[in-house]
């Protein structure tokens, strides 16, 4: 009997992770990856299992149905949003293969925000927000200087760059932040406009709320929605969420699948958003969505629950702590997902393991990249297997078996911890202290991630936010009225 | 009296829009704030005086500043790289911006924690390269706060407030012996072990605002409960509980708390919230300042029994004035004065204060003589161990060097 095979779309330390899950299946499969860069975890473990590893653009529909004539692979796994949005998987459908990962059009849900938004408010879909969504940039600025208290944000999934908070968290600052807020809505556009040509909106503006950050992926055969643990990403490039917006510097997740800071009952209530999600989506587009489909969540003083956007895939870095805490076959579940069979699926998870992954990138991530570009870097993996912690390459190049720096996050490094959060976070910063540049180049992480005074934080906040939001559902309070003088009432209807 | 720095990522954002409530965040502390604010990699520096009508920040994407006149900045420039640092304490500003403008930000730090001149002093700093610093001496004396505002910024200040007041969350206070440094690209600390966090107890009786925290305690949950635990140690009956404006207000709800009696309004002032003490003004001006401040309510405590709670006395100027009023207009029954903290009877080592130990009251008067001079019936001290005890369970070993023990 022949193997099966797999085909893995992408090169990043979301792709690794997945591929690592997929390696350990009692199928025993031969994986193959397609990648413009060479991930020397994913080259491993497809030299392995006598898979072959292929550089081309995963964005590419012809680079990779190359890839897949050439492997025949009984199953393609896609794992970034920007080969989703270029029809990647419709092409391959198309000839016949069997996709994990949405069509272009079902990809609307990540790529469009303002897409999920509409669709949110169009099949009353809790955890929504309000915003607009805007071609002319002077437009937004005219409207975000009005409203106040809002977010900029590139319509367009942009990689985890450009939107901005313009917080107006007192009165006093209001003006300062609006005309702030107006000035970089001009700039956003001009950068979005030049960069992407496949959508028409550029710039959503939307209310801005406060809370705690989690996400919730899930996979989906498009009929039945299956719900993975949590993970909490940290989007701060430093320690005591200070500093920009990345795309992830570490996450945490367990034990079982809640994280500490949450209820059962929030848990449940974000995998109805996303059951709900992918059945509007049904409605709108009549396609069954087929993979991974991820809520990055806020709980807020207003829903409780909150959707701030959809993934239309897994999180990066949020699955490669899936990689201590998935039981069962992992393969399995991907391959009953593209054939639409998610249904009798058992997902099995590890209970009793608390894990916290930390990114590794290179100083000048994320604002100054080209900074960030060709430092050699070096990994002691050994020293890190000893800890018992997983390695996961991600923005590095392996050239002339030289491994670079491609200016994103480097690498992962994800720890599992039976005692807690703490033992985990300084496992993780003793298997970090094993990955160094070779030209000195600095190197940055954060310490704080896992560590008790951050879960401390968190918990207080979720506390306070429970408060607020129980409050409101107990009397029923989703039509908020404002009173401006000189203008009148001015109501917000969230019920309809 | 004060520090702050805001930086702001991008290089779009005026920090200094946002510094100017953080400024009016500090001038609690002073009447007099030098700043250096960074655009481009141009260090511009100046004075402002926060209580005057219309004063701005020039534009820039960072900021430091320091409440005189305890505050001061240094500038130095090296090879083109130039530094600016405000501090506070015994070491020399300037001295610390020649070595930030001259080496490495790693290499530096490790020297500046070496000089022990150093220990009592915090301070901020900015460099032309886009770097910033901050830092806490080894004991700890002076708090610093750091806290965010969205992916826009980091900001530190010597309390909470201040960087509420710029849009910001509170996070975190350094550690005595703590530096955190960083940029646009990286963020380090340098954390020696060790350090003593005795953190000076005139920030808590009087220094802060009481919507702050300093150093992790809530400084109006510590007035409150300075007062009540004054109260349990003063067996009288009164029969009403005022405080001297504005400081004393806490510790008079507090001591009004535990005693069951009510507590009233006695003085409004008719000039602002300002503060006496700290003015730049002549002991004539002083006075009349004082007394635009108090002017009594009439009737409510006409042949009662009072408690006049205050949150420390230096000069006892104040003190003195109020009772008067009192017993003048109103003529009051008793008076008890109830201070709720320890008798300061020298100036501070570390420069927190710039008190002249020859106009302390009770350095220099034993009680029977400050009760003539108060034209009090009763005088009660906070027992400085109460105060001890509070801070203690927040890993706090207060210095209370200008203090009686
Ligand atoms: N409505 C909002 N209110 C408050 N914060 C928000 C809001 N939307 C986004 N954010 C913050 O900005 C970050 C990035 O926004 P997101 O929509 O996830 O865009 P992306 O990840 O594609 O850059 C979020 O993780 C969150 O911290
Ligand atoms: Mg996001």
């Amino acid at each position: 009997m022949s193997k099966f095979k797999v085909l893995i779309v992408g090169g990043g330390a979301r792709e690794h992770a997945l591929t690592l899950l997929i390696s350990r299946s009692e199928i025993e499969p031969s994986i193959s990856a397609i990648s413009s860069n060479v991930n020397p975890g994913i080259l491993r473990l497809c030299e392995g299992t006598n898979g072959k590893y292929f550089k081309g653009k995963p964005t590419d529909p012809n680079d990779v149905l190359k890839a897949a004539e050439e492997v025949s692979p009984d199953l393609v796994v896609i794992g970034p949003e920007e080969p989703l949005f270029s029809g990647v998987s419709d092409t391959l459908k198309d000839k016949g293969f069997i996709v994990f990962g949405p069509t272009a059009r079902a990809s609307l849900i990540e790529k469009d925000k303002g897409f999920a938004r509409n669709l949110m408010w169009k099949y009353k879909i809790p955890g929504r927000l309000r915003y607009k969504t805007f071609v002319d940039p002077e437009d937004a600025a005219e409207y975000a200087k009005a409203v106040g208290d809002s977010v900029v944000k590139p319509a367009r999934q942009a990689g985890g760059r450009g939107v901005r908070v313009f917080g107006e968290t007192a009165e006093h600052l209001s003006k300062i932040a609006r005309e702030a807020a107006a000035s970089y809505v001009k700039r956003l556009a001009d950068v979005i406009k030049k960069k992407y040509k496949d959508i028409e909106n550029t710039i959503v503006v939307e209310e801005r709320v406060e809370g705690v950050e989690y996400t919730l992926m899930t996979v989906t055969d498009g009929y039945d929605v299956l719900p993975l643990p949590i993970v909490e990403d940290h989007p701060h490039l430093y320690p005591w969420d200070l500093g920009p917006e990345t795309g992830g510097m570490g996450s945490i997740s367990g034990p079982s699948y809640i994280l500490p800071f949450l209820t059962e009952d929030e848990f449940k209530e974000s995998s109805k958003i996303v059951e709900m999600t992918v059945k509007a989506l049904f409605d709108e587009i009549k396609e069954r969505y087929v993979g991974a489909i991820s809520g990055q969540m806020m709980l807020t003083s207003f829903w409780g629950p909150t959707l701030i956007e959809y993934y239309a895939r897994f999180g990066d870095p949020e699955i490669g702590n899936l990689v201590f805490m998935i039981n069962s076959d992992f393969l399995e579940l991907l391959d009953a997902a593209a054939r639409k069979k998610i249904s009798s699926y058992k997902l099995n998870i590890n209970e009793n393991v608390y894990v916290v992954s930390k990114a590794v990138a290179p100083e000048g991530y994320p604002l100054e990249r080209e900074k960030a570009k060709g430092h050699p870097i070096a990994v002691d993996e050994n020293t890190i297997k000893k800890l018992g912690c997983e390695v996961l390459y991600g923005g590095v190049d392996l050239v002339n078996g030289e491994l670079l720096t491609t200016g994103s996050r480097a690498i992962e490094v994800v720890c599992p911890s039976k005692k807690g959060f703490e033992e985990a976070s300084l496992l993780a910063e003793k298997a970090i202290a094993s990955i160094k540049t070779l030209d000195g180049y600095r190197l940055i992480h954060r310490w704080d991630i896992g560590s008790p005074e951050h879960l401390r934080f968190r918990l207080r906040k979720a506390r306070l936010a429970r408060l607020a939001y129980m409050r409101r559902r107990s009397k029923g309070l989703f039509i908020i009225y404002d009173w401006i003088p000189g203008k009148g009432l001015v109501v917000f209807d969230y019920s309809s | 009296m004060g520090l702050l720095l805001s930086f702001f990522f991008e290089k779009d954002q005026d920090a200094g829009r946002y510094s100017y409530y953080g400024i009016m965040g500090l001038r609690h502390r002073g009447y007099r704030v030098s700043y250096a604010v960074l655009n481009g990699d141009d260090i511009e520096v100046g004075k402002v005086n926060p209580w005057s009508e219309r004063w701005s920040l020039p534009k820039g994407y960072a900021v430091i500043a320091g409440v005189e006149p305890t505050a001061s900045i240094g500038l130095a420039s090296h090879n083109g790289k130039k530094a600016a640092v405000a501090s506070e304490g015994l070491c020399d500003p300037e001295e610390i911006a020649k070595m930030l403008a001259s080496s490495k930000i790693d290499e530096t730090v490790q020297k500046i924690f070496s000089m022990e001149k150093n220990d009592s002093c915090a301070f901020v700093g900015l460099s032309s390269e886009g770097e910033f610093i901050a830092y806490r001496g080894k004991n700890g004396i002076r708090p610093l706060s750091l806290g965010g505002y969205g992916f826009e910024s980091v900001y530190f200040a010597t309390e909470s407030a201040p960087i509420t007041l710029m849009g910001g969350e509170y996070r975190y206070d350094l550690k005595p012996g703590e530096a955190v440094y960083g940029s646009r690209t990286f963020f380090e600390r340098y954390d020696i072990k060790g350090g003593k966090r005795t953190t000076s107890l005139f920030e808590y009786i009087y220094l802060a605002r009481p919507d702050s925290y300093v150093d992790g305690v809530n400084v109006y949950l510590f007035r409150k409960s300075m007062g009540a635990r004054v109260a349990r140690r003063h067996d009288a009956n009164v029969d009403v509980v005022v405080g001297v404006p504005e400081t004393a207000l806490p510790y008079a709800l507090g001591y009004a708390e535990e005693k069951g009696v009510p507590l009233e309004l006695a003085f409004i002032s008719t000039i602002g919230r300002i503060r006496t003490a700290l003015a730049p003004i002549s002991q004539e001006e002083r006075l009349m300042a004082l007394s635009l401040k108090l002017n009594p309510v009439p009737n409510v405590f006409e042949g009662k029994s009072i408690a006049i709670v205050d949150d420390s006395v230096v000069t006892g100027l104040t003190l003195k004035t109020v009772i008067h009023r009192l017993r003048r207009i109103q003529a009051v029954k008793e008076v008890h004065v109830i201070v709720s903290s320890p008798k300061i009877v020298d100036s501070c080592p570390y420069g927190v204060n710039k008190l002249d130990p020859k106009t302390l009251i009770a350095r220099t008067l034993d009680d029977e003589k400050i009760k003539r001079v108060l034209d009090a019936d009763e005088l009660v001290w906070l027992p400085l161990e109460d105060a001890l005890k509070y801070l203690e369970s927040f890993g706090i070993d207060p210095c209370r060097r200008c203090m009686s023990p």
